[in-house]
C-alpha cells in the first residue's frame, strides 16, 4: 500500500487563497471532461440505477419519512452537483482550481467514483480493480479517479 | 498520478480510541450515523467530517476507523432538524448516513 503523499503548500496567490494547478495532462482532461458529462446525463435523466450511491436512504426504520425525505433531498442533491460540475468544467478548461473550487471539485470527484464503482459491482472492502478482465479499462478509471481525488484532498486545506 | 489511496483500508495514519459516545445527549435524542462502504476513501472520509462538523483530525480520524472497523458510527446527534441538515451535507457528499432516534 502505498501511503498518501504529504500535503502540497501549493502557490498562494493572495490573500483569497491559492490556485491550484491541476497535475493533469491533456488525455487526463479529456477523460475528466467526459466524465462530467456522463454524469450530467445521468442526473438529468435521474433514472439510472447507478445513481443509487449518491441518493442514500436518510431514515432507515421510517419508510413514510424516507419518500418524503427522497422527495425533498432527490432534487438539492441533484441541484448541487450540477452547479459542481460547472465549476469543475470550468476549472478544467482553465487548468487550475481556487481554494474556494476545491470544495466542488471534492464532490463531483467522489461522485464520479460513487457512480463508476456503483456500475463496477464495487461492494466489498476487499474487492481490487481487475485491470485485466473486459472492464480493464474502466477499472482504470476507477483507480485513476482515486488518485485525483486523492490530490484535491491534499490540496484541499481546513 | 502516483496519489492513491485504498477505499476504506488501513492507512498508516495513526489513531487512538474513539471518543465520541459521550456526545449523545438525553435532551437530543436524534444520533447521525454514517456507514461504513466499499467506495469511499479513508482520507476523505476524514476530510468530510472534518469540514462539517469541524471535528479536529484526531477525531476524524478516530470516527472514520470507527466506520471502517465497526461498520458504522454515530458522527453527530441533536434536534431532528439539526440530524436532517447533517445527513444532507453528508449526502451531498456522498457518504452513506442515516438519521435516527436514539432510544
Amino acid at each position: 500500500m502505498t501511503p498518501p503523499p504529504e500535503p502540497d503548500e501549493g502557490d498562494r496567490a493572495d490573500d483569497e487563497g491559492a490556485v491550484h494547478k491541476l497535475p493533469f495532462g491533456e488525455g487526463e482532461r479529456r477523460l475528466l471532461v467526459g466524465l462530467c458529462a456522463s454524469l450530467r446525463e445521468l442526473l438529468v435523466d435521474g433514472s439510472d440505477p447507478s445513481l443509487v450511491r449518491l441518493r442514500p436512504t436518510a431514515y432507515v426504520d421510517d419508510p413514510e419519512q424516507e419518500r418524503a425525505w427522497q422527495l425533498l433531498a432527490r432534487s438539492e442533491l441533484d441541484d448541487h452537483r450540477l452547479v459542481a460540475l460547472d465549476t469543475v468544467e470550468g476549472g478544467i478548461e482553465r487548468r487550475q482550481v481556487t481554494d474556494a473550487e476545491l470544495q466542488a471539485w471534492l464532490t463531483t470527484l467522489n461522485a464520479l467514483r460513487l457512480v463508476l464503482g456503483t456500475q463496477l459491482g464495487v461492494s466489498d472492502d476487499e474487492d481490487e480493480a481487475d485491470l485485466d478482465g473486459p472492464d480493464g479499462d474502466r477499472w482504470a478509471v476507477y483507480e485513476w479517479l482515486g488518485g485525483a481525488l486523492s490530490w484535491v484532498i491534499h490540496e484541499h486545506r481546513i | 498520478m502516483e496519489a492513491m489511496a485504498q477505499p476504506m483500508s488501513p492507512s498508516p495514519t495513526e489513531t487512538k480510541e474513539p471518543s465520541h459516545q459521550d456526545d449523545v445527549g438525553l435532551a437530543h435524542p436524534w444520533v447521525v450515523i454514517v456507514w461504513n462502504d466499499p467506495i469511499n476513501l479513508m482520507e476523505y472520509v476524514t476530510l468530510v467530517l472534518q469540514k462539517l462538523f469541524g471535528y479536529s483530525l484526531e477525531k476524524a480520524t478516530a470516527l472514520m476507523w470507527d466506520v471502517h472497523t465497526k461498520g458504522r458510527a454515530v458522527v453527530a446527534n441533536g434536534t431532528r432538524e439539526s440530524a436532517e441538515r447533517d445527513v444532507l451535507r453528508l449526502h451531498e457528499h456522498g457518504l452513506w448516513a442515516t438519521m435516527q432516534q436514539d432510544d
